[in-house]
């Protein structure tokens, strides 16, 4: 309650700097500008692209912002602004601002020591500092020092197909199965009445199947939802993970499409898209695609419902969040003030409404019209209480070149060229060669 | 006797033409099909690789020209590819001329260098380069680029352009030079002639070598002045966002008038062979 | 050869090229053969340790693994690519009606960029919508499950090397120039023998490509030994190990374990069986003295 007050004089705050804000512009052009360089992969066809692009211009409409110019360097894709951002990390020339792209930057900016250490700032800012809960924090923080702002949580569940679960004459659960049995007799059920009950992949980094093992390890007792909440984990050779790799084998053999070994997300997509598969795990993100007609027929979002894992079980993993490059005080205020910009309340629910990224601070007020325009995310929103037990994925947790290892021997795993337990330990050989 | 010659040559013609119209459809099939799925919609192409597409409208093409700066890196692509091939033509002609020609000391150590550098990994290459050309303050310029791709570009050019300078036989340099021509004067006005189909078969292989490389064009630069064709392609591909349709029509966009320059610059090359060859 | 100030002009030919070379090669050469030698990672400043990289990728299977799909591929490369490259020509030598557009058409492959034949290859052999099944089904061939044929490690080795293996304009562009270069007499003189079309091939072009032929194949070869591009849009050198190579296993090394030395170690192994390569190729096709 007392958070939701505060959210809301937040929003008047704000509303008002940013009258003061234009008003004051003419005189602002006596201060001393200051000139942020930015790396922004959020171009082209990315899924925030909009957002940010808003983002930018909003802030430099704030008090804080309103002598902050940027001087872009658009790298579309995070694969090749990782590749950048690696390089510069090495020659010593991150931009003020830098964003996350995932690969566990963080750590290798920190260790290098060419990020600002935000500690001082999120302790000079309570307030800021308490949008954010200690999981997130923490999963930013480097030898005991913040240094990175999360501006999302990731969360993901399964999509499924109403009308295809009528056809096999299914009911599904209001929330979750109660139990992995019940969920492959569900799709025993399905693939009797011919249909493909499941949606997997495997190639890039196997997104999907990596959500499928990650359910299949974090709801496995205590032993493995612990596991799956470790960070680079190294002993891939335990009963939790075997078990799952097992079921996973047996998913690709009798329970997906023939193209999912090997294959990209994309296709796979179209394939939940056209009604070809009934059930596809994913977050939040990919609501707004159910409703594209480019992409989905017509009608197709109001076939789609939403549950949790088998077990109530429900991905949840902080993000890697935005770093502070800059060297310069005044550069560094101005990067932390826009950081701050981006975290409000507002923004992260702007963000929800853009692009589906879920807000990283929890109990935000969602705006009640979000349930009429976009019931299938207020619903989405809604059974993310509803989780029982949460758990990580492999994006978020592994080495590097251990996620490549799951990718490129999902397939010999799934045409039994390797056995479970055989691809157990490859993952584990992977893990070992990373360097500390 | 004249029968089964008759016989041999239909045969022989037969599989001649049977082999250059396979090579001619799986050379055209790509780009054929990258026209066609340039129409699709996103459902379309990711659900069906043989399908026509349901419509023949322009949107994918409106979409590409929005999502990415393909234009603007259309002729930057255009004026850093075409000058280090004019670069890379020159100094290879002369390199290898006299890497083709006489013995020297060094002589092996350079062939050897030369051919280290094909292999060195692009990863080991950026890293000091991004330094030296910060220090020059040549880093984001379309110079910058030239630089490097002039440098890629030398040895491959570098060992067709030895062997094509092996053909050529040295009587006539000999002669030239007792008649008291120079050095330089027997180069440009007896040499250069001659290797004219050499030095264009170089200038079209560098051509093709770097009208593709991404990797020095996405570290080397910071912004839309020096950056290059395959740079906006990624526009069109983010995670859970791609949009193959848009790609598609970005390379038939970009494709095309380079086709065009391919054939202006073979109609060079083959000029300067029909002298050679023979009928068939 | 004679001539006046030999020595001067070798040095004013060599030294512009040299140059240009040293700017842009000479630091990474260094840098890659010293830091093989070192302890560095993204995470710590080169220290030098001796051969220890050397050792541990030596005693990685996977990296034995990529040595061998690398000379697989160079062979390959060599013969059948270059093979491909050469038919073409000596077909559009003889200028055959639709010459002009073949030698046209043949190129288009190599000018498409990499990131959208990658693509294109993974759609267009998706064995749930692709061309694979009703290739079979034409083909009345009976098959229980249409083949994945990236997804199959069985088959991932032969498939990423028909996405490059018959595009060989390159070297058919090479081979034309240098056929171009042939004297037409003797051609002439071979006709009024009565030597057919073939037999003057047989016995007057190729021995004359016997050069050429060496410098195609050290090219085809070198850009195995650096072959990634294509290989990381499609496969990332899975399933398995199965189309791993030394750049992709390079690749891996640095950006997805952060560890430099060790890959700049690949990086030395690479570049020794690059030259060693350039060497034998050398050594094979080396003119007989007779012909010279």
């Amino acid at each position: 309650m007392k958070r939701k007050i505060i959210s809301k004089l937040l929003a008047v705050a704000l509303i008002g700097t940013m009258c003061t804000g234009m008003a004051t512009t003419v005189m602002a052009a006596d201060d001393e500008k200051v000139t942020l360089s930015v790396i922004n992969y959020h171009v082209g066809t990315d899924y925030a692209a909009e957002y940010y692009s808003y983002l930018f211009d909003a802030f430099q409409q704030t008090e804080e912002g309103k002598n902050v110019e940027f001087s872009f360097e658009e790298i579309p894709t995070t694969d090749a602004f990782n590749q950048k951002i690696k390089l510069l990390i090495s020659s010593g020339d991150l931009p003020d601002i830098v964003f996350n792209g995932g690969n566990n930057i963080i750590e290798l900016a920190a260790k290098s020591g060419k990020v600002a250490d935000l500690t001082p700032y999120f302790d000079a800012d309570e307030e800021w500092k308490s949008l954010f809960d200690e999981t997130s924090l923490d999963f930013n923080t480097v030898d005991g020092k913040i240094y990175g702002v999360p501006v999302s949580k990731e969360v993901s569940y399964i999509y499924y197909n109403k009308e295809l679960f009528e056809q096999a004459g299914i009911e599904a659960p209001e929330v979750a199965y109660s139990t992995w049995d019940e969920f492959f007799e569900a799709c025993d059920k399905l693939k009797e009445a011919g249909i493909t009950p499941l949606g997997m992949d495997s190639a890039d980094s196997g997104w999907l199947t990596n959500l499928w093992m990650s359910a299949l390890i974090g709801t496995n007792g205590d032993a493995g939802n612990e596991w799956m909440n470790t960070m680079y984990p190294t002993d891939y050779n335990t009963p939790e993970v075997i078990s799952a790799a097992e079921t996973v084998q047996k998913m690709f053999q009798e329970y997906t499409t023939p193209d999912a070994v090997g294959g990209k997300y994309d296709p796979m997509a179209t394939h939940f898209f056209n009604g070809e598969v009934a059930m596809f795990p994913n977050g939040p993100w990919m609501i707004p695609d159910f409703s594209e007609t480019e992409k989905a027929p017509e009608g197709f979002y109001d076939k789609v419902g939403i549950m949790l894992l088998p077990g109530n079980g429900m991905e949840m993993v902080p993000t890697p969040g935005d770093m502070v490059g800059a060297t310069d005080p005044a550069k560094i205020e101005a990067a932390v003030a826009f950081l701050k910009f981006e975290t409000t309340p507002e923004n992260q629910i702007k963000a929800l409404e853009m692009t589906g990224l879920q807000p990283v601070s929890d109990n935000l007020e969602v705006p009640d019209t979000l349930s009429e325009s976009d019931p299938l995310m207020a619903q989405a929103l809604e059974i993310q209480g509803k989780a029982e037990v949460t758990y990580g994925q492999n994006q978020a947790y592994w080495y590097q070149n251990t996620i490549d290892t799951f990718s490129t021997e999902l397939p010999e795993l799934a045409y039994g060229n390797i056995t479970a337990e055989e691809f157990c330990t490859k993952l584990s050989e992977a893990a070992a060669k990373n360097v500390e | 006797m004249k029968k089964t010659n008759k016989v041999k040559k239909g045969v022989a013609s037969f599989g001649k033409y049977f082999f250059m119209i396979l090579m001619i459809f799986i050379s055209l099939a790509p780009i054929i099909w990258a026209f066609l799925s340039s129409f699709k919609s996103y459902a379309e192409i990711n659900s069906s690789a043989l399908s026509l597409p349901s419509q023949f409208n322009l949107d994918n093409y409106k979409a590409a020209l929005q999502y990415a700066p393909i234009l603007k890196y259309f002729m930057n692509s255009v004026i850093i590819v075409g000058i280090s091939v004019l670069v890379t033509v020159a100094l290879v002609a002369m390199c290898a001329y006299v890497i083709s020609r006489f013995n020297f000391k060094l002589k092996t150590l350079i062939v050897l260098l030369i051919s280290a550098s094909l292999m060195l990994p692009a990863q080991a290459i950026s890293q000091p380069l991004f330094a030296i050309f910060q220090k020059l303050g040549i880093f984001d310029t379309k110079l910058g680029l030239i630089i490097v791709y002039s440098a890629m570009g030398i040895p491959m050019s570098f060992f067709v352009m030895v062997s094509y300078y092996k053909t050529i036989s040295t009587a006539l340099e000999e002669s030239a030079y007792i008649d008291g021509a120079t050095f330089i004067q027997t180069f440009t006005s007896i040499i250069l002639p001659l290797a004219k189909p050499g030095l264009v078969t170089i200038a079209m292989i560098q051509f093709i070598n770097i009208w593709n490389e991404f990797y020095f064009a996405l570290m080397l630069t910071s912004g839309d002045r020096a950056r290059t064709v395959p740079i906006a392609l990624n526009y069109y591909m983010g995670t859970f966002a791609n949009n193959y349709s848009a790609l598609f029509a970005a390379v038939v966009m970009t494709v095309l008038p380079t086709i065009v320059l391919f054939i202006l610059l073979q109609r060079q090359v083959m000029e300067s062979l029909t002298a050679g060859a023979v009928k068939g | 050869m004679n001539t006046k100030n030999k020595k001067i002009w070798i040095f004013l030919f060599t030294i512009p090229c040299m140059i240009l070379f040293a700017l842009v090669y000479a630091a990474p050469i260094i840098t890659v053969f010293y830091t093989s030698l070192c302890d560095y990672t993204a995470f710590s400043a080169p220290a030098f340790q001796g051969i220890k990289n050397f050792i541990t990728i030596f005693s990685d299977k996977e990296f034995m693994t990529s040595i061998r799909n690398t000379l697989v591929w160079v062979v390959l490369q060599s013969t059948l690519h270059v093979g491909v490259g050469l038919t073409m020509a000596l077909v559009l030598r003889r200028k055959p009606k639709g010459w002009k557009f073949a030698r046209t058409a043949y190129m288009i492959p190599n000018i498409i960029p990499t990131a959208a034949t990658g693509v294109m290859f993974t759609l267009l052999l998706n064995p749930a919508f692709g061309i694979v099944k009703p290739f079979l089904d034409f083909l009345g061939v009976d098959y229980a499950m249409v083949p994945n044929l990236f997804g199959n490690s069985r088959y991932a080795f032969w498939t990423v090397t028909a996405t490059w293996i018959f595009y060989s304009g390159f070297n058919t562009i090479i081979f034309l120039a240098e056929m171009g270069a042939v004297d037409k007499q003797i051609y002439e003189a071979a006709a009024i023998d009565g030597a057919t079309p073939w037999q003057a091939d047989r016995y007057i072009t190729l021995p004359l490509m016997r050069n050429v032929c060496g410098t195609c194949v050290t090219l085809a070869s070198v850009a195995m030994v650096s072959q990634f591009d294509i290989i990381y849009m499609t496969t990332k050198g899975g399933p398995g190990t199965s189309t791993l190579n030394l750049p992709i296993y390079l690749y891996k090394a640095a950006t997805l374990e952060n560890n430099y030395g060790k890959a700049n170690a690949v990086g030395v192994v690479q570049i020794i069986i690059g030259i060693t390569l350039v060497i034998l190729i050398k050594g094979l096709f080396r003119e007989k003295k007779e012909a010279a």
